[in-house]
């Protein structure tokens, strides 16, 4: 093997797997140019319509100017409605901007696993420890904790303890990281029917 | 796994962010005259020239922004040169060798591999769809065992990104019953 796996786990690993957890906001930023293309575009054309002394498009420079230092009601609407805008852009820029995705310790690979995929693993838990059928247990997975919700069949007992564990032990097994919390809510009506 | 510049992306919508409040700012402020400012008033011929050469600088590299985006895909995994010629590997040849390894694990629904090239380094994207309620510990094993006999086939060990997935063919997927 040429490659000496302990640098390459170091610092390209943690690079990509900071990468894929992390939203690019390249789709914000294609959604937002596009939009400031088409704006720049009608400005320009305006810009050079009024320069040469013909008629504009659609608004000229001096009206949309004339709109901006005296704003009647709708101006004060729109001059809301830019400044709302402008807002929730600082938001998409400034939120961390999360995947829900854990990293799994591995030897060989950097693994990144998406939060249903755990949520799965857990269900799997306790539905092998419950006996009960696949469709009765549910789980939601987020950044730091697991809730399984298990709804028994009406007149029998379900183990919550053990369930617990075995849920426990399952993401021991898998070790995600940031690490998370298990809990398993036992649902207090039963459904007839196995 | 792109190789996107995400601080400069953050760094536009910053920006595009305090314009559109700058006008909003602006707007409201003679509306209600809290703080006294002239009007801006009728833009000259040469400012309007220069409003419309800006516009169209700014369209040009917005324009090759969004053309840039996605970027850093690679389709070689390996080359070698020596004396008697030259070879390569494409990353076809990995996604096949890994699926055809992983095609007899009843908890994948569906294994993709893309290459990047990640600070020079071609690294190995593998995704991997599961079923519901998948073993994960199996499917990670899985993958596994098929990039250690890519790591043979190939004579080297790539860095490799696996990714396990709960995508919408995953769930569409007839489930299988666990008990």
């Amino acid at each position: 093997m040429s490659t000496d796996l302990a640098g390459l786990k170091a610092a390209p690993y943690r690079r990509i797997v900071r990468r894929s957890q992390h939203r690019s906001r390249s789709t914000a930023v294609v959604v937002v140019l596009v939009v400031l293309v088409g704006a720049l575009a009608l400005v320009g054309t305006e810009s050079v319509l009024a320069a040469l002394d013909r008629a504009p498009l659609l608004v000229s420079p001096a009206d949309v100017l004339q709109f901006v230092d005296n704003p009647d009601a709708i101006g004060i609407a729109v001059a809301s409605a830019l400044g709302v805008l402008g807002i929730v852009l600082l938001a998409i820029a400034f939120s961390p901007g999360r995947r829900a995705r854990h990293e799994l310790p591995d030897d060989r690979m950097a693994v990144v696993i998406d939060d249903g995929v755990l949520a799965g693993a857990m269900v799997r838990a306790a539905v092998r420890e419950s006996r009960l059928p696949a469709s009765r247990v549910t789980a939601v997975v987020s950044r730091r904790r697991g809730t399984v919700t298990v709804v028994p069949t009406s007149g029998s007992l379900v183990d919550s303890p053990s369930v617990s564990r075995a849920v426990e032990n399952a993401v021991a097994a898998l070790d995600p990281q940031p690490q998370i919390r298990s809990t398993v809510t036992v649902s207090d009506r039963g459904v007839v029917g196995s | 796994m792109t190789n996107s510049n995400r601080a400069l992306n953050r760094f536009i919508i910053i920006l595009v962010a305090l314009a559109l409040i700058a006008v909003a700012a602006w707007m409201l402020n003679r509306a209600t005259g809290l703080v006294s400012v002239d009007a801006i008033g009728k833009p000259t011929a040469t400012v309007l020239w220069i409003i419309a050469g800006a516009s169209l600088a700014l369209i040009v590299g917005s324009i090759s922004w969004i053309a840039t985006r996605g970027r850093g895909h690679t389709r070689t995994l390996l080359a070698a040169n020596d004396d008697e010629g030259a070879g390569a590997i494409e990353a076809r040849v990995a996604a096949d060798l890994i699926a055809d390894d992983l095609s007899r694990v009843p908890d994948i629904v569906d294994v993709s591999a893309r290459a990047f090239l990640v600070r020079g380094q071609v690294t190995l994207e593998l995704s991997v769809s599961t079923r519901r309620a998948a073993d994960v510990r199996l499917v990670v094993d899985s993958v596994g065992r098929a990039v250690a006999a890519l790591d043979r086939a190939l004579d080297s060990q790539l860095p490799v990104l696996l990714h396990v997935a709960s995508g919408v063919r995953a769930n569409l997927a007839r489930e299988q019953r666990v008990r």
